[in-house]
């Protein structure tokens, strides 16, 4: 996650700040944003919020009493969009914001190793910032996303009444939110997803897996809660940072998707970012300036060297240059704008990657990849070639009737890195990514039974 | 512990292979070095039978190789090509005199016909020169527009019907970072492309494209070819080096990175409302250029009327410079023909 500091904040040095004035009232200045950009307080905190509301209505996407989903990780970003949504639907505001919001709340302390108490203090923040708004809280631990009883029907497991009572918190009923029965369970639900990311093969793995899995869970709980989109907190910085890691990923057909206002791919729930104007620089001095609570978030790869995954470095990389360059993030940014989802109606089902919803990038030429691959016979799969030999995993992988060889066919190309040279089984998979194989194959299977009657 | 070579052979592994990390020995490294290009250029058609294919090439160990490889595919699978060595000389004293010797001696070894195009001959300018009127900085974008165009006419001097260059996968992906920083849309769309200007234009291709930069010197060291290694004496392009930084980074990380970029630069599509410069020609030259007057002409006149600075900034201003004084002189023509007419008018009176 992009670093928020207090050294980016005004003043550092007062003699020169003296005689700057602010370019819209002439007061004296408080905050310069770039070069000779110097704005005061209250001109300061207009232009964010103005910014952030011209982002939405500038879109023309959500409609008036539209259920909108905050995605609040308690870090800078999110607290700031929180603030700012809740202080757009008072009463007495011109240009009220007119959606329905409620939050989420994902907790991945399993991950990222913190203790019970840490998590414990961490919800409870989560849980007074969002009480202070009145809006509904779902929180859920990312475990979730593998289902604990072995019953496939994933969407059954969410709409159960214990989300959406216990771990709801109305003003009036956050009373009844206890925090130790509700680790208690998120504990019980993590033990796979713990040794799912003990076996990813590197850093730059599990975080592109956190993403991926976050991201999905949140779309499942607001599907099935009647929520039509999701507001990501994303900022410039941060996307520009997305934008890099991606290319770096192999992601190149997905990054217009990542870093639109509204990402579509999932036809339910719409994924929004309101906050894409803004640079981490600006949404750390509204912070300060509203004096708005936030909890620094931990990543998996905080306080780990620069080089221990690609997004980590990939973030440095940006700060470092932005730091020289200031113009550098806009001009990221303004080039993923210039890209190309595609164009989304056509899409065949099929050729859609389950795990990460992009379009499959991989059917005709993998040239760099394959051709090395076939000259030098790395491909040896493990999974692969033990399947069908009758030891304990194959039984398993005969049960689905799937090989890996299969659900590696049916990723996109960035997707297939996070399992490449990885000793995976079916059970490490989460349960909607196989559903979603095995569908895709039961239709292909069907479309080659009526495939001589069909025309064209 | 000897290893022995992953590929079954039971010849002792000598090194690990970057790109894919697996041990092999030397025999089983260079087939599948070779094979891999081969592919390459099988799969893509970079060549057909009879073709006169110029080799870009500067000494460096992307080039010897490229020559090397080119050469020694070609016999083995039957091309059919002819090779031509081409070489650019920017007139840059310490670097590219020492380094057209090695071209030199590579035309002895590998029996190839060399062609030496000089900047001087070209635009009357050497490297040399334009250095001492402009300064260390920003001159690399003078010899890169320079040299783009001296490698397109020199090729035509050989009658050659392509060019290959011997930019490798790590110079792709760094291109495609780049742009990506620089916003530089236009160029992020061909960047990856294998073979560039189809139309037209003489065809370039890029063999290499899918080829690690440290496989290509570990091909070139352990099969002890004669390159030159040295950088160049004017200063690097500070910009790209952050990106060449980062790409070593990302390798570091995970080897396939690389690869991965191109893949990433080849599958973004541009959306249709983005304006893309139109590839037309120069009105001055006549060579391909996306503007009026192309960058080389712009340059050029630049420096000859002593004002080489604009050329570097913005575009429009060297542009209007080079219009207006050509409208300028367009204007004093016309009024000489009003102010003769006048007089004959005068005179009819």
């Amino acid at each position: 996650m992009c670093n928020v500091e207090d050294q980016d904040l005004l003043p550092p040095s007062k003699a020169k700040n003296a005689s700057r004035t602010c370019i819209k009232c002439k007061e004296v200045a408080q905050i310069v944003l770039r070069a000779d950009n110097c704005y005061c307080r209250s001109c300061f905190i207009a232009y964010f919020t103005h910014k952030f509301r011209a982002t939405i209505g500038k879109s023309k996407l959500i409609r008036s009493n539209e259920k909108v989903l905050l995605a609040f990780s308690g870090g800078p970003r999110s607290s700031a969009m929180l603030y700012l949504v809740h202080e757009g639907l008072s009463e007495n505001i011109h240009k009220k914001l007119r959606f329905l919001p409620g939050v989420v709340f994902i907790d991945d302390g399993a991950i990222l190793q913190l203790s019970e108490n840490e998590r414990r203090n961490y919800l409870e923040f989560i849980r007074t910032t969002v009480s202070k708004t009145g809006f509904p809280l779902f929180c859920e631990s990312l475990g979730k996303i593998f289902p604990t009883n072995q019953d496939t029907n994933i969407q059954s497991n969410l709409l159960s009444s214990d989300l959406s009572n216990t771990t709801r918190s109305d003003a009036t009923s956050s009373s009844n939110f206890d925090l130790d029965t509700l680790i208690k369970r998120f504990k019980n639900d993590e033990l796979k997803i713990v040794q799912v990311f003990e076996k990813l093969p590197n850093s730059t793995a599990k975080e592109d897996m956190l993403h991926i899995l976050r991201k999905k869970l949140i779309q499942q709980i607001a599907e099935a809660n009647g929520y039509t989109k999701v507001m990501f907190a994303d900022c410039g910085t941060r996307l520009a940072v997305k934008i890099l890691s991606d290319i770096a990923q192999g992601r190149g057909s997905s990054v217009a998707h990542d870093v639109t206002f509204a990402d579509e791919r999932n036809q339910a729930v719409t994924l929004v970012r309101p906050m894409r104007e803004f640079l981490t620089k600006e949404v750390a001095n509204y912070l300060t300036l509203k004096s708005i609570d936030y909890r620094t978030r931990l990543s998996l790869t905080t306080m780990k060297p620069v080089k221990s995954s690609i997004e980590r470095l990939t973030e440095n990389f940006v700060t470092d240059l932005q730091a020289s360059f200031p113009s550098t993030v806009n001009t990221i940014c303004r080039t993923g704008d210039k890209l190309s989802v595609g164009d989304t109606s056509k899409i065949d089902a099929d050729a859609i990657c389950p795990l990460c919803d992009s379009r499959i990038d991989t059917n005709n030429s993998l040239e760099g990849k394959t051709t090395s691959k076939t000259t030098s016979k790395i491909c040896q799969n493990t999974a692969d070639s033990c399947c069908g030999e009758g030891d304990g995993s194959c039984n398993r992988i005969a049960r689905i009737n799937l090989t890996a060889k299969e659900i590696e066919d049916r990723l996109c190309y960035g997707c297939r890195l996070i399992f490449h040279s990885n000793n995976w089984e079916m059970d490490d998979l989460p349960q909607f990514l196989i559903d979603a194989i095995e569908k895709q194959l039961r239709r292909k299977r069907l479309k080659e039974e009526i495939e001589e009657f069909l025309l064209d | 512990m000897p290893v022995t070579c992953t590929n079954d052979c039971n010849r002792r592994a000598k090194l690990k292979r970057p790109k894919t990390a697996e041990k092999l020995c030397l025999e089983c490294f260079y087939q599948a070095f070779e094979d891999e290009i081969h592919r390459t250029i099988v799969n893509n058609k970079l060549f057909q039978p009879g073709e006169s294919v110029a080799v870009g090439a500067s000494g460096g160990k992307d080039s010897t190789v490229l020559a090397y490889v080119l050469k020694l595919l070609n016999e083995r699978h039957n091309y059919g090509i002819n090779l031509v060595l081409l070489s650019v000389d920017e007139g840059i004293t310490g670097y590219r005199d020492d380094s057209l010797e090695t071209v030199k001696r590579n035309q002895q070894q590998y029996q190839l016909p060399l062609k030496i195009v000089s900047y001087e001959e070209l635009y009357g300018w050497t490297m040399d020169a334009i250095v001492q009127k402009i300064g260390m900085k920003n001159n690399c974008t003078f010899c890169g527009v320079f040299r783009r165009q001296a490698l397109d006419r020199g090729a035509m001097l050989v009658k050659a019907d392509k060019i290959v260059t011997g930019h490798n996968a790590d110079d792709v992906a760094e291109t495609v970072l780049m742009n990506v920083l620089r916003g530089d849309i236009a160029r992020l769309r061909r960047c990856t492309a294998i073979m560039t200007g189809t139309e037209g234009a003489l065809p370039r291709c890029k063999p290499f494209k899918y080829t690690y930069e440290k496989e290509i010197v570990m091909y070139a060291y352990f099969k002890k070819l004669d390159y030159f290694s040295t950088e160049c004496v004017y200063s690097p392009n500070a910009y790209r080096g952050y990106a060449r930084a980062y790409l070593k980074d990302l390798e570091s990380i995970r080897p396939s990175s690389i690869v991965d970029i191109i893949h990433s630069g080849e599958r973004m599509s541009i959306k249709k409302e983005v304006k893309m410069p139109e590839q037309g020609t120069c009105s001055k030259c006549g060579y391909i250029s996306s503007q009026s007057i192309c960058k080389a002409c712009v340059m050029l006149e630049s420096l000859n009327r002593g004002l080489p600075k604009l050329a570097i900034g913005k575009t429009h201003k060297a542009k209007v410079v080079t219009i207006c004084s050509n409208a300028f002189q367009r204007i004093i023509y016309r009024f000489k023909i009003f102010h003769e007419l006048e007089r004959d008018e005068i005179k009819f009176v």
